[in-house]
């Protein structure tokens, strides 16, 4: 009989699964229809690299196979917060669980959470056999496959089990924390206040705290977007032209879109909140909205200076692509939400007309 | 103004959650000093703190306060009163210093030597630099409680206000209230399963009242 604390870990990984499943089911067919080729191409050679490894001398195989594992478990660190909710892990620290309990739990997870690589291996295995190139011979990469697949599994096991000891060590310190100004009383002083100390408090603070990405996630987001701008503009050699223009189109989309959709739940965070104080929240909402623009507003005016510069706007291509680029900013930002699905199609769309536009300046 | 003139008028006041309704045609008067507003379990005494502090909007009827007009005048309104719940601070990113920060540039005209003195006496100055969701079920009450008492609020709502409070603060805090109380300037109400051991300006039982459902 499965012990019970198995299948409470269980339950909680398919959970964070199902929640996973659930996202990407609202906007299934838009992503189908974008992203769909790139997706069986990527199926397609998921097996690529262990069987490519596979096919080489077992003493240089094994090294490949060996960090091919492990790198393919990385991962699992990001669905890690998922299946041990930040909620749960005060509670699952104080059950009497048996390290050995701990472990099995951990490799059960992480059999479900690569059970989708190992289909994806799977398929493309078959395909490529199936394909029989010169190269390949279909024992060594079947097995090549196989341990690559093996360790992936084991090594998020060891992932997701540091993470449940983590857990049971929430209470654990080892040094005493540094000294604080614990006494500073920063508000006892008058003429502190206003907007800007409102917007730093209630949506610029959120941003880098308790453990948000957001921040890091839109600093990311504008370096990509401006260095792939830099990138398209420059016109490297070893880089077509129409490849930089795409995702030098994507990070710039991106970047709206993610502001926005931080600053909405956020906003939708703080309504009920400020409903009790004396504040009018809609003229705040506004402003924070334009304030979170301001990364996008950089990377148009990098794109647009750097653009001029490359004589990339004199065609009417160019001229198009600048417009719909600073068009897409209000588009994204004011209109209303609509569905999640709704959302994911207007963005999908931007991307689209911004990339065929993009693709066809130099041309 | 006269002592017996009630403050704060509740008129034909309705309020519903999507599952259930609390309140239809309710009608009460709270007079300056202080209210002990008491009730089973479930009978709205938190919504009914909740509508008065402006932070729910009623469904139908009125609710006055010295010319004001809660849904009328909702800004003007929530300068003049305060609610102090018992749960744990929502702005959980921020430090103790950012959470008194933003409530005294929202709260203008609080009374920042007060809160000083309130914070000392709670014993929680020593607590400014950590997060707010780092502080005990005690802290936190005490910190919210030093904030209500030091903003300039003519209606004060103070939900369970001794609720995991040491007995040195509980001490304290009766103190406060019973000077309030004998001061009459403001509408102070409170809500507590058990019966406070201060002198209260007068009892509201919600089990007795038509109009709570």
């Amino acid at each position: 009989m499965v012990h019970p604390y198995l299948r409470f870990r269980i339950l909680l990984a398919r959970h964070a699964v199902a929640r996973i499943a659930a996202r990407l089911r609202s906007s299934a067919e838009i992503a189908a229809l974008v992203l769909g080729p790139a997706v069986v191409g990527l199926i397609a050679f998921a097996a690529m690299p262990p069987m490519l490894a596979a096919a080489h001398p077992w003493q240089f195989a094994l090294p490949l196979l060996v960090l091919h594992g492990m790198a393919m478990s990385l991962p699992i660190l990001l669905l890690r917060p998922s299946v041990l909710p930040a909620h749960a892990r005060p509670w699952l620290a104080g059950l009497p669980v048996a390290p050995r309990l701990l472990r099995q739990a951990a490799v059960l997870v992480a059999a479900l959470l690569a059970s989708p690589l190992a289909l994806a291996y799977a398929a493309s295995l078959a395909i490529w056999i199936g394909q029989r190139p010169d190269w390949i011979s279909p024992a060594r990469a079947a097995a090549g496959t196989v341990l690559s697949f093996l360790l992936t599994w084991m090594c998020s096991a060891w992932l997701l089990a540091r993470g449940a000891q983590g857990a049971r060590a929430l209470q654990a310190p080892r040094r005493p924390p540094a000294a604080r100004a614990a006494r500073h009383a920063s508000w006892d002083r008058k003429g502190a206040a206003g907007r800007d100390l409102l917007w730093h408090r209630l949506f610029w603070l959120p941003l880098w705290r308790n453990g948000s990405q957001a921040g890091w996630r839109q600093a990311a987001l504008l370096a990509g977007s401006i260095g792939a701008t830099g990138i398209w503009m420059g016109g490297p050699a070893w880089l077509p032209r129409p490849f930089g223009a795409i995702l030098a189109s994507v990070l710039l989309a991106l970047l709206m879109h993610d502001a926005d959709t931080i600053v909405r739940s956020q906003l939708a965070r703080l309504a009920p909140i400020a409903a009790g104080w004396p504040l009018r929240f809609t003229p705040l909402a506004w402003r924070a909205r334009a304030a979170a623009q301001a990364p996008a507003l950089l990377a148009l005016a990098v794109l647009s200076a750097a653009g001029a510069a490359a004589h990339a706007w004199t065609g009417t291509a160019g001229r198009l692509y600048l417009s719909l680029a600073w068009g897409t900013l209000p588009l994204l930002a004011a209109t209303p939400p609509f569905t999640p699905r709704g959302r994911v199609a207007l963005l999908a769309f931007s991307i689209m007309l911004l990339c065929a536009t993009g693709s066809t300046i130099w041309n | 103004m006269e002592p017996t003139s009630p403050m704060v008028e509740i008129d034909d006041l309705a309020f519903h959650f999507t599952t259930r309704s609390v309140f239809l045609g309710l009608r009460l008067r709270f007079l300056p000093g202080l209210t002990w507003l008491r009730g089973s379990n479930g009978r709205g005494k938190t919504t009914l703190l909740r509508l008065l502090g402006g932070q729910l909007a009623p469904a139908g009827g009125t609710i006055r306060m010295m010319g004001l007009e809660a849904r009328r005048d909702a800004l003007e309104w929530r300068r003049h009163s305060f609610y102090c719940g018992g749960e744990a601070p929502a702005l959980e990113w921020l430090t103790v210093n950012e959470w008194l920060e933003l409530h005294l540039a929202l709260y203008e005209g609080a009374d920042r030597g007060a809160l000083r003195g309130h914070l000392e006496a709670f014993r929680i100055d020593d607590v400014l630099a950590q997060p707010v969701t780092a502080l005990s079920l005690g802290q936190t009450k005490k910190l919210q409680l030093s904030l209500a008492l030091a903003l300039p609020a003519r209606l004060l709502l103070i939900d369970e206000p001794f609720n995991g409070l040491d007995a040195q603060a509980v001490t304290l805090l009766e103190a406060i209230l019973q000077g309030r109380e004998a001061a009459r300037g403001s509408c102070i109400v409170l809500t507590s399963h058990l019966a406070p051991r201060i002198a209260c300006t007068h009892t509201l039982d919600l089990d007795q009242q038509t109009g709570v459902l």
